[in-house]
């Protein structure tokens, strides 16, 4: 006790430790959240960056410098895998937004039971994407699935919604907007619901008509939101896997093989590590660009 | 202190722990016969006042070799194996192997399509997760030349690792055997093996009038007089990208096609590879349902099953399915030899291999394992047990006990068949020693067939002509393989 008493004095009068706590704790506080970024995040991105700079000869790693990026400009597939990957995503975020928008507006309308299907909209984001992949594939399949028997009440004939060449990527689309609508719609339902409602009410007493409403003043003073949702969908619709991999693994032909899909064949299934990181780092590089322009222009 | 004996499965049984199934295979372990077994099992699941005495039934000869069995006891293996009728037969019995052996195996049952990707990747990494593995034979190649999987020579010729005599390594069929080597190494060894062959539906074939095809044109021709949709469809192959090429490589050998010359081009693509392709497309695109582009075995079997179907050609482990007491197509189903093409018969044979992972240090542990499951008695208990019938040993397709149930099922055929299938499923070419196995092997085949995959694909999704799909193919082939170095004037 007695010791204690007198040792403690003699750091305060020193007058170091407190002012250096002061200056450090923040930081201090902070490493337990750097630490589990740079583990999940930072250190697998830098690995795979030397990945790519490799290639795997009889059970080790050898270094090739940009041979990697060099086949993957030169390789047909790839710049395919682009365009499939150009389509999916253009055709999702234009789906999602559009439906996604249109639920928000219903659900603005203060309708009875608005909370019940503000729950539903929910349980979709709610489920694994390689379940409802398995889910569709079988509601999908040409024979005895529950998609062609109910069109067939209607007198169409059935279709194979995962075997065509011309249905294939369109099907996989609205699976995704199945799943995914719902997210936007509530980003979208959060922005109207923040809407001041001075403007909305002037326009109203001008004798503005609902729709010059919604083009006019809605829809620009919401501008910053939808482009905050796009943005998210489109950095998600560039990572789809699930969904692909789980229905068509890319078929027919290459017809849904996206960038991710082929990343994950070269890697996983042809067994080439390095040539699979070099077109995931290039991908990601690519997605971070877009985003970053994405969003620098909706703040302008 | 080993639990192994009838009295002690007779025990488990009265505490109602086994099914009637695991207690037939595991009696037929202890080399009880299957009629002693079930009369057995009778009395005692009837609550029989049982003087069927166990020792009735167990005056059989012993059913495990002569080695130290304990060598590796408390020992743990994590075995990756496919989702399949044979994994859930061996399952089945694997206590009578813990109780052999002292060893405990921890099977992780993988779908098909991730099995090897699983595999792969812990192998890529190192991490040395999987002690043994179960792959398909084309993947042998590719696992022996990173020197992932061990060379299973040196264990067989061990006499403290193998009991030769009681293993019989040469009762494992031959062109199984064969598809799991690798520049001299055996690199694995058959858990199942497969051929294709036509199922056709009986009952619809009497109704027609029609006679079992002996030619391609006339199984198409047969298939298009059936079709009648949405009810029923002509026929159904594989057409999907990634399950496609085994059954095409039928049409390919039967049109006198080769997927690559003896200088390693690509020929997938010439006169015979197209009309080949053109035949295939032709009989699924005029009688086969839609969508086909996308159909693997999963689609293929469930619409077989029910009854969607006039026809499948595909392989034969799925036979003992259609004969389930809840299929629709029991006692419908015929079996016919795969038709000829024009130049030949496409014979065809696959096998899946079980692998010890040369990164594990419990490498006798997984060999013992090894040894165990493919052993003539768990061949043969795992069939008359289980849904399957791919036993990679010749002694259990001879069996008369296994022979006397497919034959109540009607599938004494079936067998002659399928056994006829796999030891004719060599195609000899001195010009051009690349390709003289069903499907060609080296390390890069699994990537040059998903291309070849994607061109099929294709052509059935209705984007593009055989032709034009088969060019495409080829040039993608060769840049696999010019990648990895095949064309190297050096070499």
């Amino acid at each position: 006790m007695q010791a204690t008493t007198t040792r403690r004095p003699d750091l305060t009068v020193a007058g170091a430790r407190p002012r250096l706590g002061r200056g450090a704790d923040p930081y201090l506080l902070l490493v337990p959240a750097l630490a589990v970024l740079f583990l999940v995040s930072v250190y697998p991105t830098i690995y795979a960056f030397y990945l790519s700079l490799t290639t795997h000869v009889g059970g080790v790693n050898e270094f090739v410098g940009l041979e990697n990026y060099a086949q993957m400009v030169r390789d047909p597939l790839f710049w395919d895998s682009l365009r499939v990957t150009a389509t999916f995503v253009i055709g999702v975020i234009a789906i999602e937004l559009a439906l996604g928008l249109g639920l928000a507006l219903l659900l603005n309308q203060g309708l009875p039971g608005e909370w019940f299907f503000r729950t539903l909209l929910v349980l979709p984001m709610a489920a694994t994407p390689i379940v409802v992949a398995l889910a569709w594939r079988i509601m999908l399949n040409s024979t005895f699935g529950i998609v062609n028997y109910v069109l067939g009440l209607f007198g169409i004939p059935p279709q194979g919604w995962l075997g065509s060449a011309q249905l294939a990527l369109p099907t996989l689309m609205l699976i995704d907007a199945w799943q995914w609508t719902p997210f936007v719609a509530l980003i979208l339902l959060a922005g109207l619901q923040s809407l001041p409602r001075g403007p909305l009410e002037a326009a109203r007493l001008d004798g503005a008509t609902e729709f010059q409403v919604f083009r006019h003043i809605t829809v620009p003073l919401l501008g910053r939101v939808i482009a905050i949702a796009a943005v998210f969908r489109f950095v998600d619709a560039v990572k789809t896997f699930d969904i692909i991999y789980g229905t068509t693994g890319g078929g027919p032909g290459t017809t849904t093989q996206t960038t991710n899909i082929f990343s994950f064949l070269t890697g996983f299934r042809w067994g080439q590590l390095g040539y699979a990181a070099a077109i995931a780092i290039t991908l990601t590089f690519v997605v971070s660009l877009i985003a970053a322009r994405l969003l620098s222009s909706s703040s302008d | 202190m080993r639990r192994n004996t009838i009295g002690a499965l007779v025990d488990e049984l009265d505490r109602g722990r086994l099914s009637r199934r695991q207690f037939l295979a595991r009696a037929s372990l202890l080399g009880v016969s299957l009629g002693a077994a079930s009369a057995l099992y009778a009395a005692r699941a009837g609550e029989v006042a049982a003087q069927a005495t166990p020792a009735g039934g167990a005056a059989a000869a012993p059913a495990t070799g002569n080695i130290d069995w304990q060598q590796a006891s408390g020992q743990t293996l994590r075995v990756p194996m496919q989702t399949h009728p044979t994994t859930t037969a061996i399952m089945e019995v694997l206590p009578e192997f813990e109780a052999l052996t002292g060893i405990k195996v921890q099977i992780e049952e993988l779908d098909w399509s991730v099995l090897h990707e699983k595999i792969l990747t812990d192998f890529q990494s190192g991490s040395g997760t999987y002690d043994a593995v179960m792959h398909g034979c084309y993947t042998t190649p590719l696992y022996a030349t990173n020197g992932w999987v061990e060379d299973l020579t040196t264990y067989l010729d061990d006499p403290a690792l193998t009991d030769t005599s009681w293993f019989d390594v040469d009762d494992l069929f031959a062109p199984s055997r064969e598809l799991l080597t690798w520049e001299e190494g055996q690199f694995g060894l058959p858990v199942y093996s497969q051929s294709d062959l036509l199922y056709y539906r009986t009952d619809l074939y009497e109704s027609a009038g029609l006679a079992v095809p002996e030619t391609l044109e006339e199984y198409a021709a047969n298939a298009q007089t059936l079709n009648n949709p949405p009810s029923l469809y002509g026929t159904a192959m594989w057409g999907s990208k990634d399950q496609s090429p085994p059954i095409f490589f039928i049409y390919l050998h039967a049109f006198g096609g080769e997927y690559l010359d003896a200088d390693w081009n690509p020929t997938i693509n010439n006169e015979a590879g197209v009309a080949a392709l053109t035949a295939y497309a032709d009989i699924l695109k005029t009688a086969g349902p839609p969508g086909i582009a996308s159909w693997g075995f999963p689609e293929t079997n469930n619409a077989f099953t029910a009854a969607l179907l006039g026809h499948t050609l595909q392989a034969t482990v799925f036979a003992p399915g259609y004969q389930a007491e809840t299929a629709p197509v029991r006692g419908k189903v015929g079996y016919a030899v795969t038709p000829k093409g024009p130049v030949q018969r496409g014979y065809s044979t696959f096998a899946m291999s079980l692998a010890i992972s040369s990164r594990t240090e419990r490498k006798t542990a997984a060999w013992l394992f090894i040894q165990w499951a493919l052993s003539k008695g768990v061949c043969k208990a795992t069939t008359l047990s289980g849904d399957r019938g791919d036993s990679p040993r010749a002694s259990t397709w001879t069996d008369p006990e296994v022979r006397g149930v497919w034959d109540a099922l009607g599938m004494g055929e079936w067998a002659d068949i399928t056994l006829e299938g796999m030891s004719k499923a060599v195609y000899p070419n001195a010009s051009n020693p690349v390709c003289t196995s069903f499907e060609p092997r080296f390390p890069e085949y699994l990537q040059t067939r998903d291309h070849l995959g994607a061109a099929i694909s294709s052509v059935l999704a209705g984007s593009d002509e055989p032709k034009a799909a088969l060019d495409k193919a080829a040039q993608q082939i060769r840049a696999v393989l010019e990648h990895a170095g095949y064309y190297n004037a050096s070499s």
